[in-house]
């Protein structure tokens, strides 16, 4: 469909909301993400027709996109959250000032792994040896520690003699150094921002679980970034 | 040019995570989002290092090793595609 045949479609207001629900919405006739819905003429028949962004998304997306809609309009008069910004500079809505940019970097920086979270500890860090006990694959640990486990001690990717607070300091010092290079991006059905360190340290934090979900120092950040469940990725620095 | 060192290390984690595939692939649908993209996130590096051992002129045991887990990245191919996990150049 061309571009203008969309907005006369959507509507120019209808246009507006459903842009900023970019990636849950599309323009076709996807029965679970399409705007083009079907409803029954009396005189036409089965026709064509614009589905609400409330039957597309559910409430509750619903609301939340229509609420981002407008905080375009009325760019500097919120109180949001880090993790509102966040999703409002992924979405495309606008930029951060820079005051907002500092929020958010400390807000990140002092995130941190989740620490009520368990993870399946997994073949490559079995036969290791952690707080006293031989790690097996089926275990479940703190994600903080599966990654130190994993990218620390299993795969060397931090000096020899690397402690686990000295891998978070880290982390924290990769996301408030001023010459880290950060992406927000959209995994899977998450908003997460990525701090990529010149020491190639890579860290990202994910907007729905208010954590960092990992953090290495990849061979290739490009693979990364190039996974098939990230969209959306938009480089802030 | 990565050192024998590191191509130790990447043999070492390319053949635990092709172990964490075969017991993920069973339950994938089972598993949380949060564990499925954390997965992929440790895959994509896993396929950079694969990348980067193809290029390198390994001899010896890490070729049969390296020539042991391209067998089985070609095995699994299929499932790769059916999963979004990227598949690496050459399989």
């Amino acid at each position: 469909m061309a571009g203008n045949c969309k907005r006369e479609v959507a509507g120019f207001t209808g246009l507006q909301g459903k842009q900023t629900a970019e990636g849950m919405i599309t323009f076709d006739d996807n029965p679970m993400t399409g705007i083009v819905g079907r409803k029954y003429d009396p005189v036409w028949g089965s026709m064509r027709a614009e589905r609400s962004l409330l039957s597309i998304l559910g409430a509750d997306k619903a609301k939340m996109y229509t609420r981002l809609a407008l905080m375009g309009v009325a760019q500097q008069a919120g109180d949001y959250t880090v993790d509102d910004l966040i999703q409002m500079v992924g979405i495309g809505l606008r930029d951060l000032t820079p005051d907002e940019f500092q929020r958010v970097v400390t807000h990140v920086a002092n995130a941190g792994f989740d620490p009520d979270r368990l993870e399946r500890a997994g073949s490559r860090i079995a036969g290791l040896l952690w707080n006293g006990k031989v790690v097996k694959g089926g275990d479940l640990l703190p994600p903080g520690e599966v990654h130190y486990l994993r990218h620390v001690v299993a795969g060397r990717e931090w000096p020899e003699g690397t402690s686990i607070n000295d891998y978070y300091a880290s982390l924290r010092s990769t996301i408030v150094d001023s010459t880290t290079k950060i992406v927000i991006s959209r995994y899977g059905n998450f908003w997460q921002i990525g701090f990529w360190g010149v020491d190639g340290t890579w860290v990202e934090y994910r907007v729905q679980y208010r954590y960092w979900s990992t953090g290495l120092r990849p061979t290739s950040l490009e693979k990364v970034i190039n996974s098939k469940y990230r969209k959306f990725v938009k480089w802030l620095r | 040019m990565a050192s024998l060192n590191s191509h130790t290390l990447m043999i070492k984690n390319l053949t635990g995570i092709l172990e964490e595939f075969f017991e993920n692939y069973p339950v994938w649908h089972t598993l949380s989002e949060f564990e499925r993209l954390d997965f992929d996130t440790e895959w994509c590096n896993a396929v950079a290092q694969y990348e980067v051992l193809r290029k390198e002129s390994l001899s010896g045991e890490p070729a049969q090793q390296l020539d042991v887990i391209t067998n089985k990245l070609k095995a699994i191919k299929s499932k790769l595609v059916e999963l979004r996990l990227m598949v690496p150049e050459g399989i």
